[in-house]
């Protein structure tokens, strides 16, 4: 019963470490990722309404750019959902390591 | 030493439920990564023309639109790859927002031109689009960070 205990501490301390790992990453890169985004689409923005005061676009190349925007941040969504999965999926990997070395360490 | 086979039964009941779990998202494509990285090369390639006259590239679009279709369904029949399937269909829908409505303005504009300065601004959003394809697909791999370029300006 010892060594099984040991075995949950052991699987318990790596899958604390790895968990905490996995959600500072992530909120750090999807906060820095979206930040990112956001400052180059007010950036575009802000030069498009010069580039339409300047008649250098007309209306309705000004609207195709905004409405060409709006779908590029849905795709950046998904890059941001997607990235995420990816990330709880290299968890899960490596969790499956954990547990099948602390077993072979306790037990074996 | 003494061991318990209800352990064993344990460990391998836990290591085959989290193995056994469908994938999140769909694994790291080499083809699919190649796909975007060269269909992005050759739109941007493409829409650099379009201040010359449509009919004279014509085939060349439609060309381009077999391509992505094709890079589509590749993407679409990986399994788990729901999301990567999504972006591919946004990017190149002929009703859409990208792609889309950027060879059909051409195709469709008065004189079959279209003005310099839109060109080059629509090129950098189509651009953006192929690199948030890119960007999940390098990240199925490793994590990576796409936007170093846009963080340093």
């Amino acid at each position: 019963m010892r060594k099984f205990n040991d075995f949950v501490e052991g699987v318990k301390e790596g899958a604390q470490g790895l968990a905490e790992n996995l959600f500072k990453e992530f909120k750090d890169s999807a906060l820095d990722d979206t930040q990112t985004f956001l400052k180059k689409a007010e950036t575009d923005l802000q030069r498009w309404t010069k580039l339409l005061a300047a008649k250098k676009i007309n209306e309705q190349d000004f609207s195709d750019l905004v409405h060409a925007k709006k779908a590029l941040a849905e795709m950046h969504a998904l890059t941001v959902a997607g990235t995420g999965l990816a990330k709880v999926e290299r968890f899960r990997s490596a969790l499956i390591d954990l547990v099948v070395d602390t077993a072979f360490k306790v037990f074996l | 030493m003494k061991r318990h086979p209800w352990i064993h039964c344990l460990i391998l009941s836990l290591v085959l439920w989290l193995a056994a779990c469908a994938p999140l998202i769909g694994p790291y494509s080499q083809v699919a990564y190649q796909n975007a990285t060269s269909l992005k090369a050759e739109t941007l390639a493409l829409a650099d023309k379009a201040t010359e006259p449509y009919d004279k590239h014509k085939d060349e679009v439609e060309q381009l639109f077999v391509d992505v279709n094709k890079a589509y369904e590749f993407v679409k029949g990986v399994p788990s790859n729901s999301i990567s399937a999504k972006q591919w269909s946004i990017l190149i829908k002929r009703d859409g927002d990208l792609m889309g409505k950027f060879f059909k303005r051409w195709a469709e504009s008065p004189n079959k031109k279209l003005n310099k300065v839109f060109v080059d601004e629509f090129k950098g959003e189509l651009s953006d689009a192929f690199d948030e394809i890119i960007c999940l697909e390098a990240n199925k791999k490793e994590a990576t960070k796409c936007n170093a370029k846009e963080a340093d300006e």
